[in-house]
């Protein structure tokens, strides 16, 4: 060893660390001295022992979505424990992702699917990374194919619900999670419910509309021309939207937003009518992000595991880059209804709202 | 790539600079332990450690080149409250990015796996500089990163400068005087004040300000109208709920933040106030959701991502060895007039 580290013009403990897979030597020089090592034979030539980086990567649309960082805790929190750390990017959406100008100007932050762009991968190739996760992006065929060439395995966390069938994915049960909400709506009395989903092409947003239909149906409900209504998760068209419910003739008494984002719209539209939560429409969101606990007043919403989903989701990835197999490539997590002030019984509003 | 000539911790580096041989030396120990020590490595016996780090200190010791350093700039997060971190995270991503790094993230507030120091897992990577957020950083962890001779600086939202190192802020003072001339000049005079924990400077700075401000105005703040809470939502409705409770209450209520402002709101609603109506608002941050709270909200803005960003062009500033001036930076608080403040009713 003393001979390698004097032909490589480095220490004794540099060789070892090499010898022992450690990576905290530069490239360059774990280079030049597994090339001395192997021409001595203390390495095999072939399958050289795993090197890791030691970093996982985090790609998301855009840092400033309101749950961002419930992910990036969930992460760091997996990662951490594994002694691993977490290396995170923004990627924009790019023309030919968004072909509507419209969607453009109202860019959901965060919601919709856009590919990394060239640079972030070759960043990545660059200064090696052990595993990918993505948060509601997707790679195109060549960076998927450049990826596997390196041989950095992709996890995708899928709040969108739209699971590429080829990538191992985390998502949670939007479908469910709506049905139970409509069922909250319809136990407390309400039957004039109105929907507020997003992006018929979101497949999140369907499976929510959907879930709230099951429910109406299975109540006996009927769904009145102009309750279901389509917004794009942000709160400028709940707001939009819960203003076209209230100029209905006969406008509903509850409210579903599919997005926690878009049932804070729907707060502000009833502001500036003068009407109240609950007692003039009770409104229920979908996400739990923390803002709900300090809405006015605190919103009732169905919890999507923000958290718990990255935690997974970099399981996952840990075990594909410990290079071992998947029990299972698609996991869905429960979406449980969190009841807080924001709902009330039909006609027994004068109670709830009294409640602290 | 890399010269071969000068290997182990060194690089090429300036005459008159300290190098590891020569701490090693001091120490009294092997390059090799000085090595471990700066790339935060296990298996050093603490006193060992604790004084391998006093001499790197005391002698400036300063990485040579960067080819051995990791294309990153991390950021070491404390236990900050999350809605803060995702914006400095955001402009920190957006300059680093540009120069083709990555962009790391560590809480240091979790427990360190292997029984290692929760620094030692970043200095690990080597990265190219780090940022600190402070929230709850101790000088002992301070300690830890200079001595590594990695390029930090600190982001202090909470307002305590360390002033052996680049800091930057936001001139919490200013927004203070800004929030309460406005009440004032709206016709208000009795006002409420809830602040955030007195231990963090930037509540201190904001109080005061206040207080200055009601002074100048010749309506000094009463202390019955004065509460210390900590940033938290459930302690803004719970010391609004007192203030509006008061057979005297407050015409306004200036908040240590804006989720202290959100409970006020909350308390506002379950005692039947209406804001602005019978109660005036202002909080402080301009977190997102000030927007659309119903009614949106008078805050002062603290430019988060700007203070990423800002810190983020001092440390690559520092990793290419240039010196940074002044060594610290306050970025300027603005006065968001919103809903939440209307006259007070005659």
């Amino acid at each position: 060893m003393a001979e390698i580290a004097a032909e490589a013009g480095v220490s004794v403990p540099t060789v070892s660390k090499v010898l022992n897979g450690r990576h905290d030597v530069a490239p360059a020089t774990r280079e030049r001295i597994e090339e001395l090592l192997r021409a001595r034979s203390y390495l095999p030539r072939r399958n050289p022992p795993a090197r890791t980086a030691g970093l996982i990567d985090v790609v998301f649309v855009d840092l400033g979505s309101a749950w961002a960082m419930q992910i990036l805790a969930g992460v760091e929190e997996v990662a951490h424990r594994a002694g691993t750390g977490v290396v995170v990017s923004a990627v924009r959406h790019t023309p030919h992702v968004d072909r509507d100008a419209e969607r453009n100007r109202f860019e959901p932050r965060g919601r919709t699917r856009t590919a990394p762009d060239r640079r972030w991968l070759e960043h990545l190739a660059a200064r090696r990374s052990d595993g990918v996760l993505l948060v509601l992006s997707e790679l195109a065929a060549d960076q998927r194919a450049r990826l596997a060439e390196l041989g950095i395995p992709v996890v995708v966390v899928d709040p969108a619900g739209q699971p590429d069938p080829s990538v191992p994915s985390v998502g949670a049960t939007n479908w469910t999670g709506a049905l139970t909400a409509t069922e909250h709506l319809i136990g407390l009395g309400h039957q004039r419910i109105a929907v507020i989903g997003g992006p018929g092409d979101v497949l999140c947003s369907r499976a929510r509309v959907d879930g709230y239909r099951a429910a109406m149906h299975a109540a006996g409900l009927p769904v009145p021309a102009g309750y279901e209504r389509t917004g794009d998760f942000t709160s400028p068209t709940g707001h939009r939207e819960t203003l076209a419910l209230l100029d209905l003739p006969t406008p509903p008494t509850a409210v579903f937003a599919a997005a926690d984002e878009m049932a804070r719209g729907a707060y502000e539209a009833l502001y500036e009518r003068g009407l109240r939560v609950p007692d003039d429409m009770s409104v229920v969101g979908f996400d739990d992000l923390e803002q709900a606990r300090w809405s006015i007043p605190p919103l009732t919403t169905v919890r999507q595991p923000l958290t718990e989903m990255a935690g997974l989701a970099t399981r996952m990835l840990l075990t594909l880059i410990a290079g071992e197999p998947l029990d299972s490539t698609r996991l869905e997590l429960a979406t449980p209804l969190v009841v807080r002030a924001s709902t009330a019984a039909l006609g027994n509003i004068s109670m709830s709202s009294a409640r602290s | 790539m890399d010269s071969g000539k000068s290997q182990g911790q060194g690089g090429r580096r300036r005459r008159g600079e300290v190098t590891v041989a020569a701490i090693a030396q001091l120490a009294g120990v092997s390059p090799p332990t000085v090595s471990k020590v700066l790339n935060g490595r296990s298996g050093i016996a603490v006193q060992t450690r604790d004084r391998v780090e006093a001499l790197l200190r005391e002698h400036g010791y300063r990485r040579g080149g960067s080819a051995a350093a990791s294309p990153s700039v991390e950021v070491a997060f404390y236990g900050l409250e999350s809605h803060l971190a995702m914006e400095i995270l955001r402009g920190v991503e957006q300059v680093v990015r540009d120069r083709g790094l990555a962009v790391g993230f560590t809480d240091l507030q979790g427990p360190a796996p292997g029984g290692r120091r929760t620094a030692d897992r970043l200095l690990a990577r080597r990265p190219t500089g780090v940022i600190a957020v402070n929230s709850a950083f101790r000088a002992r962890q301070y300690e830890q990163l200079t001595a590594s001779g990695v390029p930090m600086v600190v982001l202090d939202p909470t307002g305590e400068p360390m002033h052996s190192i680049p800091s930057v802020g936001a001139t919490n003072w200013s927004g203070g005087i800004a929030a309460t001339r406005h009440l004032l000049d709206l016709g208000h005079r009795r006002v409420g004040v809830i602040t955030g924990p007195m231990e963090y400077l930037c509540a201190r700075a904001r109080l005061e300000a206040c207080r200055g401000a009601l002074d100048a105005a010749g309506v000094p703040l009463d202390p019955v109208l004065l509460r210390h809470g900590r940033f938290h939502f459930d302690d803004g409705v719970l010391l609004g709920r007192q203030l509006l409770s008061l057979p005297d209450p407050p015409t306004a209520i200036l908040c240590g933040d804006d989720l202290q402002a959100l409970g006020v709101y909350e308390a506002a609603r379950l005692l039947g106030r209406r804001i602005p109506d019978d109660v005036s608002v202002v909080g402080f941050d301009d977190i997102e959701v000030t927007r659309w709270c119903g009614p949106p909200m008078t805050t002062v803005r603290q430019p988060f991502a700007e203070m990423g960003a800002t810190a983020a062009r001092m440390v690559l500033q520092l990793a290419v060895g240039e010196p940074v001036e002044p060594g610290r930076v306050e970025l300027a608080t603005q006065l968001v007039v919103r809903a939440s403040t209307a006259p007070p009713r005659a």
